[in-house]
């Protein structure tokens, strides 16, 4: 099998495996054969199941053979965070308290894709508890620190970093992450990869760890944005085993949304002076493009709220009830990363006022971005300000040189002020900085991730970036 | 004391929880330098500062939290 198979999109992998080019099984034996062997040396794969792809993928094959077609990912390997149950295997969910975990049950995700057909070879990394406790250091995992393919003394971010990695360094075609603030979006800008996360409710997380009952999502991390529309149709869909499902499906037809011409997409001209000046060319090309594509670029302003105190408080609120039994019964102190097992416990300490106070906030912040998109479609931000942090740096960014707040805040905020709206969001890589990928993001209203796509689509189709892979 | 942008963007943008241990406010300089020698402190820190951000935001009685109980 030759390498170009490694990086190629899920509707080629599928079109050459109805062509009968290679058999899901040869596929599986490929991809399992190249996660398990080059997996650690990203510290990406916590747990390899080519094995028991390997029996499924021979009933898909008979499956092809027969021309019995299921659609786009049948045939197609996958990863998934280590937080989602596959029953009868480890669960970890990257925390060492957890490392012998086992469920009954598979998620709800992972059980709907393998209705498609797709093919589940590896569990994938994750920092430990989705960094529940807040995390200090790349190592706050169980298998060590998540490392970037573009340059393996970086970071590959966070929380869901062995999906980032994996799908960067051609391990797995598509993977799936989790984000509760941030952690799609974050690792998929570092590893110049898409990510999407959807809208809250949109996809089941039945059978996922709980770190925020009210915050947590589940989405795809693939090459392109079309594989992650391609993903996000077969794994959405209300579950009544989820509390939080809204019960609506998403179908993949970016062609019916409002064309990228017709829309108003807000900016904050200040976010390039939140950017570190080596992204700025990056960031200004891709504007450029969006201009080019014909969308109406309108200077915005994100709603001021305390961003850092809403979303602290309830992470750490839900978190701290979630993991209460781990700290009453004094495992916490085995994760990886003490500032973890200590904002954990801290936690514990949030007042139920403050929690309601917070969620009470969260009213307002919804009802401001929904008047903001009364004025536009989407927004555009930098997925993030730098590139891929060094592993050995702390990640509070206390070792980088300092420079002074521009006048305003910009969109910098956008990726808690987003999460706290549940509003959907993608990340696509724009560019390098350093020879690391840059990621633009994009974030529109509850429910319209066909119109994110659709720009994020149209963006691919006229740029290169999201081919690049690194050297492997 | 300044916060500045190196503070501010990680403590509101890194994955999932990161943020939780990290301050947003004028004491997260020297809640940042002082994390690897009292994790604890710094933690109990943090929800403190939280609270008092919180505190100072005023919320209006007829609004009510974002969650829905469902029976």
């Amino acid at each position: 099998m030759t390498n170009d198979v490694f990086f190629a999109p899920i509707p080629e992998l599928n079109a050459r495996l109805k062509k009968h080019e290679f058999s899901a099984e040869e596929l599986v034996k490929a991809f399992g054969a190249r996660l398990e062997s080059l997996g650690p040396r990203y510290n990406a794969l916590a747990l390899p199941l080519t094995k028991v792809a390997l029996a499924r993928a021979k009933d898909v094959d008979k499956e092809i053979k027969r021309e019995r077609y299921r659609g786009p990912l049948q045939g197609i390997p996958f990863g998934a965070k280590d937080l989602l149950s596959f029953a009868g295997h480890p669960t970890t969910w990257g925390a060492k308290p957890y490392a012998t975990q086992t469920f009954e049950e598979t998620a709800t995700v992972l059980g709907k894709l393998d209705d498609t057909g797709a093919l589940l070879i590896g569990k994938l990394s994750m920092v430990e508890l989705a960094g529940g406790g807040g995390y200090r250091i790349a190592g706050a995992s169980l298998t060590g620190p998540g490392l970037n393919p573009w340059d393996v003394t970086r970071w590959s971010g966070g929380s869901s970093s062995g999906p980032a990695s994996a799908v960067a360094a051609g391990l797995v075609p598509f993977a799936l992450g989790s984000e509760t603030s941030g952690s799609i979006i974050t690792p998929a800008a570092f590893c110049g990869v898409t990510g999407l996360r959807p809208t809250y409710g949109l996809v089941s997380r039945h059978g996922a760890m709980a770190l925020s009952w009210t915050l947590d999502k589940i989405g795809p991390i693939c090459r392109s944005a079309e594989d992650c529309g391609l993903v996000l149709h077969e794994i959405s869909g209300g579950d009544s085993n989820d509390p939080g499902s809204a019960g609506k499906s998403f179908y993949f037809a970016p062609q019916f949304a409002r064309k990228p011409a017709e829309m108003k997409i807000g900016f904050a001209a200040v976010d390039m002076d939140w950017a570190d000046p080596e992204l700025r060319p990056a960031l200004d090309a891709a504007m450029k493009t969006l201009r080019e594509m014909g969308a109406t670029l309108v200077e915005t302003k994100l709603p001021d709220y305390p961003w850092g105190a809403l979303i602290n408080t309830i992470i750490g609120a839900e978190g701290a009830s979630v993991f209460e039994p781990l700290i009453s019964s004094g495992k916490v102190n085995e994760l990886a990363d003490p500032s973890q097992a200590e904002g954990l416990k801290a936690n514990l300490t949030i007042p139920a006022a403050q929690y309601l106070k917070a969620m009470r906030v969260r009213t307002l912040v919804q009802r401001s971005f929904r008047e903001l998109f009364e004025n536009v479609d989407l927004l555009v931000a930098p997925a993030r300000y730098g590139v891929a942090p060094q592993v050995s740096e702390p990640l509070d960014g206390s070792s980088a040189p300092s420079r002074p707040n521009p006048a305003s805040a910009g969109m910098h905020s956008l990726i808690p002020a987003a999460n706290l709206a549940g509003l959907p969001a993608i990340s696509f890589p724009c560019g390098f900085a350093g020879g690391l990928p840059v990621g633009l993001q994009l974030v529109g209203p509850s429910f319209r991730e066909n119109s994110l796509l659709a720009v994020a689509i149209e963006y691919q189709k006229r740029t290169e970036w999201h081919k690049r892979h690194p050297s492997v | 004391m300044k916060l500045t942008r190196r503070k501010l963007i990680p403590a509101l943008t890194l994955g999932a929880a990161a943020a939780s241990a990290l301050a947003v406010n004028a004491s997260a300089q020297s809640a940042a330098g002082t994390a690897a020698a009292d994790p604890a402190r710094t933690a109990h820190d943090a929800v403190q500062r939280n609270m008092d951000t919180l505190a100072k935001f005023e919320v209006p009685m007829a609004i009510e939290p974002s969650f829905q109980f469902k029976a």
